[in-house]
Protein backbone atom coordinates (compact mmCIF):
# COMPACT_ATOMS: atom_id res chain seq x y z
CA UNK A 1 0.00 0.00 0.00
CA UNK A 2 1.45 3.41 -0.79
CA UNK A 3 0.56 6.36 1.22
CA UNK A 4 -0.36 9.81 0.97
CA UNK A 5 1.95 12.57 0.42
CA UNK A 6 -0.07 14.17 3.68
CA UNK A 7 0.36 10.75 5.63
CA UNK A 8 3.87 10.76 4.47
CA UNK A 9 4.68 13.53 5.98
CA UNK A 10 2.24 13.93 8.74
CA UNK A 11 4.99 11.79 11.08
CA UNK A 12 7.96 13.43 9.27
CA UNK A 13 7.25 17.03 10.14
CA UNK A 14 7.48 16.18 13.96
CA UNK A 15 10.26 14.42 14.26
CA UNK A 16 14.16 16.42 13.54
CA UNK A 17 17.05 14.28 13.92
CA UNK A 18 20.40 15.73 14.70
CA UNK A 19 23.97 14.46 14.49
CA UNK A 20 26.68 15.67 16.54
CA UNK A 21 30.39 15.13 17.16
CA UNK A 22 31.21 14.66 21.02
CA UNK A 23 31.87 18.29 21.52
CA UNK A 24 28.42 18.75 20.78
CA UNK A 25 29.43 21.07 17.17
CA UNK A 26 26.01 19.69 14.86
CA UNK A 27 27.49 17.57 11.78
CA UNK A 28 23.84 17.51 10.01
CA UNK A 29 20.27 18.20 11.01
CA UNK A 30 17.07 17.53 9.53
CA UNK A 31 15.76 20.64 10.82
CA UNK A 32 12.11 19.56 10.83
CA UNK A 33 11.81 21.66 13.91
CA UNK A 34 14.44 23.65 14.88
CA UNK A 35 17.04 25.28 11.59
CA UNK A 36 20.51 24.15 13.31
CA UNK A 37 23.46 25.51 11.04
CA UNK A 38 26.29 23.04 10.89
CA UNK A 39 28.90 23.23 13.39
CA UNK A 40 26.62 25.20 15.90
CA UNK A 41 26.85 24.19 19.18
CA UNK A 42 24.17 21.38 20.58
CA UNK A 43 25.24 22.25 24.36
CA UNK A 44 24.57 25.85 23.49
CA UNK A 45 21.00 25.70 21.94
CA UNK A 46 19.10 25.20 25.17
CA UNK A 47 19.98 24.75 28.58
CA UNK A 48 18.38 21.38 28.75
CA UNK A 49 21.11 20.46 26.63
CA UNK A 50 24.02 22.09 28.48
CA UNK A 51 23.00 20.18 31.98
CA UNK A 52 23.94 17.16 29.75
CA UNK A 53 27.10 17.82 28.29
CA UNK A 54 29.00 16.11 31.11
CA UNK A 55 26.90 13.36 30.81
CA UNK A 56 27.08 12.73 27.12
CA UNK A 57 31.05 13.66 26.54
CA UNK A 58 32.22 11.37 28.92
CA UNK A 59 31.34 7.76 30.58
CA UNK A 60 30.12 5.17 28.08
CA UNK A 61 27.81 4.45 25.20
CA UNK A 62 24.66 5.38 26.40
CA UNK A 63 21.20 5.95 25.33
CA UNK A 64 18.75 8.45 27.40
CA UNK A 65 14.75 9.33 26.94
CA UNK A 66 12.82 12.42 27.94
CA UNK A 67 9.89 12.04 27.72
CA UNK A 68 7.53 15.29 27.93
CA UNK A 69 10.66 17.73 27.65
CA UNK A 70 9.65 21.91 27.06
CA UNK A 71 11.86 23.30 24.60
CA UNK A 72 11.82 27.36 23.72
CA UNK A 73 14.13 27.93 21.05
CA UNK A 74 14.20 31.57 19.12
CA UNK A 75 10.83 32.63 20.45
CA UNK A 76 9.19 28.70 20.08
CA UNK A 77 7.73 26.36 22.58
CA UNK A 78 7.11 23.06 21.71
CA UNK A 79 7.04 19.98 24.17
CA UNK A 80 9.24 16.76 23.12
CA UNK A 81 10.12 13.88 23.66
CA UNK A 82 14.07 13.47 23.44
CA UNK A 83 16.18 10.50 22.46
CA UNK A 84 19.76 10.76 23.06
CA UNK A 85 22.05 7.88 21.85
CA UNK A 86 25.36 8.34 22.54
CA UNK A 87 28.17 6.98 19.73
CA UNK A 88 31.57 6.02 20.39
CA UNK A 89 31.96 9.25 17.39
CA UNK A 90 29.09 10.89 17.49
CA UNK A 91 25.59 11.84 19.45
CA UNK A 92 22.31 10.86 18.13
CA UNK A 93 19.65 13.27 19.44
CA UNK A 94 15.96 12.55 17.81
CA UNK A 95 13.14 15.55 18.75
CA UNK A 96 9.76 14.37 18.67
CA UNK A 97 7.35 17.11 18.48
CA UNK A 98 4.26 16.51 20.48
CA UNK A 99 3.03 19.38 21.71
CA UNK A 100 -0.44 19.19 20.74
CA UNK A 101 -0.69 15.63 22.31
CA UNK A 102 0.51 17.14 25.50
CA UNK A 103 -1.34 20.33 25.46
CA UNK A 104 -4.51 18.56 25.68
CA UNK A 105 -2.59 16.24 28.22
CA UNK A 106 -1.89 19.56 30.09
CA UNK A 107 -5.85 20.91 30.53
CA UNK A 108 -6.86 17.00 31.70
CA UNK A 109 -3.56 17.63 34.32
CA UNK A 110 -5.13 20.95 35.42
CA UNK A 111 -8.65 19.75 36.03
CA UNK A 112 -7.85 16.75 37.45
CA UNK A 113 -4.99 18.69 40.05
CA UNK A 114 -7.68 21.33 40.73
CA UNK A 115 -9.64 18.82 41.66
CA UNK A 116 -7.73 17.32 43.91
CA UNK A 117 -6.07 20.25 45.60
CA UNK A 118 -9.89 21.58 46.43
CA UNK A 119 -10.67 18.00 47.76
CA UNK A 120 -7.78 18.64 49.96
CA UNK A 121 -8.85 22.11 51.21
CA UNK A 122 -12.25 20.85 52.36
CA UNK A 123 -10.83 18.12 54.06
CA UNK A 124 -8.53 20.48 55.53
CA UNK A 125 -10.92 22.74 56.44
CA UNK A 126 -13.17 19.87 57.92
CA UNK A 127 -10.74 18.91 60.46
CA UNK A 128 -9.53 22.41 61.34
CA UNK A 129 -13.08 22.98 62.05
CA UNK A 130 -13.48 19.67 64.24
CA UNK A 131 -10.09 20.56 66.07
CA UNK A 132 -11.79 24.02 66.57
CA UNK A 133 -14.88 22.60 67.86
CA UNK A 134 -12.50 19.65 69.94
CA UNK A 135 -10.46 22.53 71.75
CA UNK A 136 -13.15 25.03 72.34
CA UNK A 137 -14.85 22.16 74.35
CA UNK A 138 -11.32 21.77 76.35
CA UNK A 139 -11.06 25.02 77.40
CA UNK A 140 -15.25 25.26 78.75
CA UNK A 141 -14.45 22.43 80.68
CA UNK A 142 -11.01 23.76 81.94
CA UNK A 143 -12.61 27.30 82.35
CA UNK A 144 -15.75 25.41 84.28
CA UNK A 145 -13.19 23.65 86.50
CA UNK A 146 -10.55 25.40 87.26
CA UNK A 147 -11.91 28.75 86.94
CA UNK A 148 -15.42 29.08 87.66
CA UNK A 149 -16.15 26.31 89.84
CA UNK A 150 -12.99 27.69 92.20
CA UNK A 151 -14.77 30.78 92.04
CA UNK A 152 -18.05 30.28 93.16
CA UNK A 153 -16.41 27.98 96.08
CA UNK A 154 -14.51 31.72 97.27
CA UNK A 155 -17.86 33.05 97.35
CA UNK A 156 -19.48 30.17 99.22
CA UNK A 157 -16.64 30.61 102.01
CA UNK A 158 -17.06 34.45 101.33
CA UNK A 159 -21.10 34.17 102.64
CA UNK A 160 -19.91 32.16 105.51
CA UNK A 161 -17.46 34.35 106.52
CA UNK A 162 -20.07 37.07 106.49
CA UNK A 163 -22.44 35.04 109.22
CA UNK A 164 -19.54 35.63 111.42
CA UNK A 165 -18.68 37.70 114.14
CA UNK A 166 -16.45 40.35 111.98
CA UNK A 167 -14.85 43.81 112.39
CA UNK A 168 -15.71 46.51 110.63
CA UNK A 169 -12.43 46.68 108.75
CA UNK A 170 -12.94 43.06 108.19
CA UNK A 171 -16.72 43.14 106.81
CA UNK A 172 -15.27 46.22 104.00
CA UNK A 173 -12.57 43.29 103.40
CA UNK A 174 -14.79 40.40 102.90
CA UNK A 175 -17.67 42.35 100.67
CA UNK A 176 -14.79 43.46 98.68
CA UNK A 177 -13.73 40.37 97.77
CA UNK A 178 -17.15 39.48 97.59
CA UNK A 179 -17.66 41.88 94.79
CA UNK A 180 -14.07 41.18 93.13
CA UNK A 181 -14.62 37.92 92.84
CA UNK A 182 -18.31 37.60 91.72
CA UNK A 183 -17.26 40.29 88.71
CA UNK A 184 -14.52 37.20 88.20
CA UNK A 185 -17.23 35.23 88.01
CA UNK A 186 -19.57 36.64 85.88
CA UNK A 187 -16.42 37.36 83.28
CA UNK A 188 -15.33 33.63 83.14
CA UNK A 189 -18.66 32.62 82.40
CA UNK A 190 -19.21 35.51 80.11
CA UNK A 191 -15.86 33.95 78.44
CA UNK A 192 -17.31 30.58 78.38
CA UNK A 193 -20.54 31.42 76.61
CA UNK A 194 -19.10 33.42 74.54
CA UNK A 195 -16.81 29.76 73.42
CA UNK A 196 -19.85 28.54 72.75
CA UNK A 197 -21.40 31.07 70.37
CA UNK A 198 -18.31 31.23 68.49
CA UNK A 199 -16.67 27.45 68.08
CA UNK A 200 -20.73 25.33 67.89
CA UNK B 1 32.25 30.58 31.11
CA UNK B 2 31.86 27.85 33.77
CA UNK B 3 29.31 24.97 32.50
CA UNK B 4 25.92 25.17 33.54
CA UNK B 5 24.95 23.20 37.07
CA UNK B 6 22.37 21.38 37.09
CA UNK B 7 19.54 21.45 39.98
CA UNK B 8 16.35 19.77 40.16
CA UNK B 9 13.02 20.84 41.82
CA UNK B 10 11.28 17.74 43.43
CA UNK B 11 8.32 17.71 45.26
CA UNK B 12 4.42 16.59 45.00
CA UNK B 13 2.08 18.70 42.81
CA UNK B 14 0.75 22.44 44.14
CA UNK B 15 3.85 22.87 46.46
CA UNK B 16 4.94 25.70 44.73
CA UNK B 17 7.98 24.49 42.45
CA UNK B 18 7.59 26.38 39.48
CA UNK B 19 6.29 29.49 41.67
CA UNK B 20 10.05 28.99 43.30
CA UNK B 21 12.22 28.97 39.90
CA UNK B 22 10.05 31.90 38.49
CA UNK B 23 10.97 34.09 41.75
CA UNK B 24 14.47 33.02 41.43
CA UNK B 25 14.97 33.42 37.43
CA UNK B 26 12.21 36.38 36.93
CA UNK B 27 12.34 37.10 40.25
CA UNK B 28 7.67 37.34 39.40
CA UNK B 29 4.86 35.51 41.02
CA UNK B 30 1.63 34.58 39.41
CA UNK B 31 -1.74 33.19 41.38
CA UNK B 32 -2.51 31.15 38.16
CA UNK B 33 -2.22 27.55 39.11
CA UNK B 34 -1.06 25.93 35.77
CA UNK B 35 0.55 22.27 36.93
CA UNK B 36 3.76 21.25 35.35
CA UNK B 37 3.91 19.04 32.86
CA UNK B 38 6.99 16.61 32.48
CA UNK B 39 9.71 19.56 32.52
CA UNK B 40 10.29 23.19 31.88
CA UNK B 41 14.12 23.70 32.14
CA UNK B 42 15.52 27.71 32.45
CA UNK B 43 18.84 29.00 33.02
CA UNK B 44 20.34 31.97 35.61
CA UNK B 45 23.85 33.21 35.53
CA UNK B 46 24.35 33.87 39.05
CA UNK B 47 27.20 36.34 40.38
CA UNK B 48 29.11 33.97 43.88
CA UNK B 49 30.36 36.70 46.10
CA UNK B 50 34.19 35.80 45.03
CA UNK B 51 33.11 37.18 41.40
CA UNK B 52 33.05 34.10 39.86
CA UNK B 53 30.01 33.41 37.34
CA UNK B 54 28.04 30.45 37.82
CA UNK B 55 25.34 29.27 35.15
CA UNK B 56 22.40 27.35 37.26
CA UNK B 57 20.00 25.53 35.30
CA UNK B 58 16.91 24.64 36.91
CA UNK B 59 14.68 21.79 36.22
CA UNK B 60 11.32 21.88 36.99
CA UNK B 61 9.79 18.81 37.52
CA UNK B 62 5.95 17.77 37.02
CA UNK B 63 4.74 16.53 40.38
CA UNK B 64 4.82 13.19 41.81
CA UNK B 65 3.18 11.51 45.04
CA UNK B 66 6.76 9.81 45.45
CA UNK B 67 10.28 10.94 44.38
CA UNK B 68 10.56 7.09 43.75
CA UNK B 69 8.72 7.80 40.36
CA UNK B 70 10.12 9.98 38.71
CA UNK B 71 11.61 9.03 35.65
CA UNK B 72 15.49 8.44 36.71
CA UNK B 73 16.70 10.07 33.24
CA UNK B 74 15.55 13.70 34.48
CA UNK B 75 17.39 13.55 37.47
CA UNK B 76 20.84 12.23 35.48
CA UNK B 77 23.72 14.57 36.26
CA UNK B 78 22.28 16.47 39.01
CA UNK B 79 24.33 18.78 41.20
CA UNK B 80 21.52 19.86 43.55
CA UNK B 81 18.19 18.46 44.00
CA UNK B 82 15.76 21.23 46.18
CA UNK B 83 12.71 18.70 47.88
CA UNK B 84 10.04 21.38 48.11
CA UNK B 85 6.51 20.36 50.53
CA UNK B 86 3.87 22.63 51.52
CA UNK B 87 3.81 23.82 55.22
CA UNK B 88 -0.39 24.34 54.82
CA UNK B 89 -0.85 20.87 53.04
CA UNK B 90 0.22 18.01 55.37
CA UNK B 91 0.25 15.60 52.73
CA UNK B 92 2.89 16.95 50.90
CA UNK B 93 5.11 16.40 53.74
CA UNK B 94 3.57 13.34 55.66
CA UNK B 95 5.96 10.58 53.83
CA UNK B 96 8.80 13.22 53.85
CA UNK B 97 11.44 10.67 55.28
CA UNK B 98 10.71 7.71 52.70
CA UNK B 99 11.34 10.48 49.98
CA UNK B 100 14.61 11.94 51.47
CA UNK B 101 15.71 8.37 52.42
CA UNK B 102 15.51 7.71 48.73
CA UNK B 103 17.32 10.54 47.44
CA UNK B 104 20.54 10.00 49.71
CA UNK B 105 20.46 6.06 48.73
CA UNK B 106 20.53 6.33 45.25
CA UNK B 107 21.88 10.10 44.66
CA UNK B 108 24.87 10.01 47.44
CA UNK B 109 26.38 12.29 45.72
CA UNK B 110 24.02 15.21 45.34
CA UNK B 111 23.68 18.03 47.61
CA UNK B 112 20.11 17.64 49.04
CA UNK B 113 17.87 20.78 50.15
CA UNK B 114 14.72 20.35 51.95
CA UNK B 115 12.61 23.44 51.39
CA UNK B 116 9.10 24.18 53.27
CA UNK B 117 7.02 26.44 50.82
CA UNK B 118 4.14 29.31 51.79
CA UNK B 119 5.07 30.68 54.49
CA UNK B 120 3.43 33.95 53.70
CA UNK B 121 0.11 31.71 54.47
CA UNK B 122 0.86 30.37 57.75
CA UNK B 123 4.08 30.39 60.36
CA UNK B 124 6.49 26.99 60.21
CA UNK B 125 6.96 26.57 63.49
CA UNK B 126 4.47 23.90 64.44
CA UNK B 127 5.45 22.33 60.82
CA UNK B 128 8.90 22.57 62.16
CA UNK B 129 8.58 20.85 65.11
CA UNK B 130 6.37 18.41 64.02
CA UNK B 131 9.27 17.24 61.68
CA UNK B 132 12.00 17.67 64.31
CA UNK B 133 10.47 14.64 66.18
CA UNK B 134 10.53 12.98 63.00
CA UNK B 135 14.28 13.83 62.83
CA UNK B 136 13.70 15.72 59.48
CA UNK B 137 15.31 18.60 59.28
CA UNK B 138 14.52 21.55 57.16
CA UNK B 139 16.92 24.42 55.14
CA UNK B 140 14.89 27.08 54.47
CA UNK B 141 11.20 28.04 54.98
CA UNK B 142 10.41 30.39 52.05
CA UNK B 143 7.51 32.37 50.20
CA UNK B 144 7.82 32.17 46.27
CA UNK B 145 5.07 34.74 46.14
CA UNK B 146 6.64 37.09 48.58
CA UNK B 147 10.51 36.32 47.70
CA UNK B 148 11.16 35.87 51.58
CA UNK B 149 13.88 33.35 51.63
CA UNK B 150 14.45 32.36 47.63
CA UNK B 151 17.45 34.32 46.50
CA UNK B 152 19.68 33.45 49.55
CA UNK B 153 18.26 29.47 49.35
CA UNK B 154 19.62 29.39 45.55
CA UNK B 155 22.99 31.66 46.80
CA UNK B 156 23.52 28.72 49.47
CA UNK B 157 23.16 26.39 46.78
CA UNK B 158 25.60 27.82 44.15
CA UNK B 159 28.22 28.55 46.81
CA UNK B 160 27.84 24.53 47.67
CA UNK B 161 27.98 23.20 44.30
CA UNK B 162 30.56 25.73 42.15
Amino acid sequence: MIMTNDQNSFFANKVQEIHTNLLGEVIQSSDTIFELEKGANIFELHPFFESMQQELTSGHDNSLAFPCVQLDIDDRVIICDITIKKQREFLAILLFDYSTHYEHLHAAAHEKKTALLNEQAHDLSLKHNEERKEYSELVRESLKNKIIGQLEDVLLDTQKLCKTDLSKEQQILVTDIERTITDLHRKAKQIRDSLEINFN
Amino acid sequence: METGKKIVLLGQFGVGKTSLMRRFITNAFSNDYKPTLGVQIKKKVVILPSGKELPMIIWDLEGFSSVSKTRASYLIGSNAFIYVFDITRPITYYNLAEELEFLKTNYTKVLLKVIGNKIDIQDPIDVNTFLQTKSIYVDAFVSAKTGDGVQELFAEIAEKIQ
